[in-house]
């Protein structure tokens, strides 16, 4: 089964065709990032704008690349939350009328539910059990899943989302948007030694806090520049980093553990970050169990786990009506 | 938390930690009517998602208020709505159009807006703008109600008696 899956929930217009949910036969993404950079984040309304002056002619060279014509495609699938309003209306509008047109299915797709799919993409033999935590600029969610389709939520942000505290922490440091890889870069060339907070509040919890560690790098910052000393900015980052992989590793392991799963995928933007990789792989490696994360290209927005997420789905609870509404803070259930 | 009434009605609140700040927040939920708008202003980490967190939980509402800055916009259920917002990301006024601000702000609802210079000509004439600044000690906080309208005069009285009662014990 061919499907089309079509992603516009926030800064990337992205189009993909993927057979049977696994395999990807084009996977194209348009990054709006550049257009972003000066105003330091996502600009709703020039996103929703640039999605919709774009995204046809990117169906059209998605099925060019795949080589297959509209009549090769069995369902259409796309992002219908969570995300900016604008964006997301352009893409599901698009589906729903490719499905209307091409008189196949249409199915929507929860953004958190792509992301967990872009590991089954990128590990064709995996299979549910797993634990999966989605980190990325809106969504930090740990999420059990016990089989396909089927998501239990552990735990979330209870402030910001891990991706924001990056983006948020880099503005402080003067790195631009988005803050994720020169963070990333600048805490290769520094040390993790400052204790930015003393204590984990929501220790033993599977939930996630990261604004009083964002606040924490705020105010060093403010304490160094009041008193006219150079700011250690490569230890900042290579300590604010190393608090963030903490925090994330110590939920995501306890739950492999509590849920007795034998693999833990991670996913999002934030999971292309090394030192996360890192820390990972080892501690999965000294437990046993099995680390799996997509590469780069299909751990942030594309069309191709949106794609690869509404198969599984459309297989599980069949299509979707196509009065389905945008629904920008939907859960996953 | 120390307060102070300035003469032109405006009121001056230190929060010693972020806990207090969603204290505050709280007492203010327990306050607001429908209708309130309140624009909040500050450096990163001043604590305004906090104070609208604390806001939320004196609402009783459904969910503890997260922060709005990737979805724009976030709407709470509790004993009176809640919209959140965080504008931040806009470059104009034109960009509000499509979030409907407007129509939003003549529902039964309360509104908190983050970073929302585009929002203030659009809007209502009267309202409250709470301007967060750093105190003298590094969790200290310094939050600055300044009141545009009789109502939020009036809020400015309401938690100035609240706080009162609260500092006594009673």
């Amino acid at each position: 089964m061919l499907c089309l899956g079509v992603e516009t929930s926030c800064d990337e217009t992205a189009i993909a065709l993927v057979e049977d949910g696994r395999r990807i036969r084009s996977n194209l993404i348009l990054s709006q990032v550049e257009k972003h950079q000066k105003f330091g984040g996502v600009v709703p309304e020039l996103a929703a704008r640039c999605h919709l002056e774009v995204i046809s002619q990117l169906t059209a060279e998605g099925l060019r690349q795949a080589g297959v014509s509209p009549q090769a495609v069995d369902l259409v699938a796309a992002t219908y939350g969570p995300g900016l309003i604008g964006g997301l209306l352009v893409g599901l509008s698009l589906a729903k009328a490719l499905s209307l047109a091409w008189q196949v299915p249409f199915v929507g797709v929860n953004h958190v539910e792509g992301h967990i799919y872009a590991n089954f993409l990128a590990h064709p033999e995996l299979e549910p059990p797993l634990v999966c935590l989605t980190v990325s600029g809106g969504h930090t969610q740990l999420v059990y899943m016990p089989e396909h389709g089927v998501y239990e939520l552990l735990g979330q942000t209870r402030d910001d989302a891990a991706g924001e505290a990056f983006d948020k922490v880099a503005r402080v440091l003067g790195l631009g948007y988005p803050g994720g890889p020169p963070i990333d870069r600048l805490a290769q060339q520094g040390q993790p030694h400052l204790t930015l907070v003393q204590h984990d509040a929501l220790a033993g919890t599977y939930n996630f806090s990261f604004s009083g560690l964002k606040t924490a790098v705020v105010n060093l910052v403010h304490n160094l520049k009041q008193k006219g000393e150079e700011l250690p900015a490569a230890d900042i980052a290579a300590s604010f980093q190393r608090q963030v992989v903490t925090i994330l590793a110590d939920r995501a392991f306890r739950a492999v553990d509590e849920k007795k799963v034998q693999t833990l995928a991670v996913s999002g933007g934030v999971a292309a970050n090394s030192q996360l990789r890192a820390f990972f792989s080892a501690e999965a490696k000294k437990r046993g169990v099995q680390f799996v994360s997509p590469p780069p290209v299909l751990c942030t927005d594309n069309a191709a786990m949106i794609a690869a997420g509404g198969y599984f789905r459309y297989l599980k609870k069949g299509p979707s009506s196509l009065a389905l509404a945008v629904a920008p803070r939907l859960k996953l259930d | 938390m120390r307060i102070r009434k300035e003469p032109d009605e405006t009121l001056m609140i230190w929060s010693d930690s972020p806990a207090e700040t969603e204290e505050l927040g709280k007492i203010l939920g327990g306050i607001l009517q429908p209708g309130d708008l309140f624009f909040l202003s500050g450096d990163l980490g001043s604590g305004k998602t906090l104070f609208v967190r604390g806001v939320t939980l004196g609402l009783a509402s459904t969910e503890a208020a997260t922060s709005p800055t990737f979805a724009l916009i976030h709407r709470y259920e509790g004993k009176l709505p809640l919209y959140h917002l965080d504008l931040y990301r806009l470059s104009s006024a034109a960009e509000l159009i499509p979030l409907d601000l407007e129509e939003l702000c003549q529902e039964e609802a309360a509104m908190m807006i983050e970073w929302g210079e585009p929002a203030k000509e659009v809007l209502a004439s009267t309202y409250m703008e709470v301007v967060f600044t750093r105190g003298e000690e590094e969790e200290q906080r310094v939050l600055t109600f300044h009141p545009e309208g009789e109502r939020y005069r009036q809020i400015n009285h309401l938690l100035g008696v609240e706080l009162e009662k609260t500092a006594t014990g009673k």
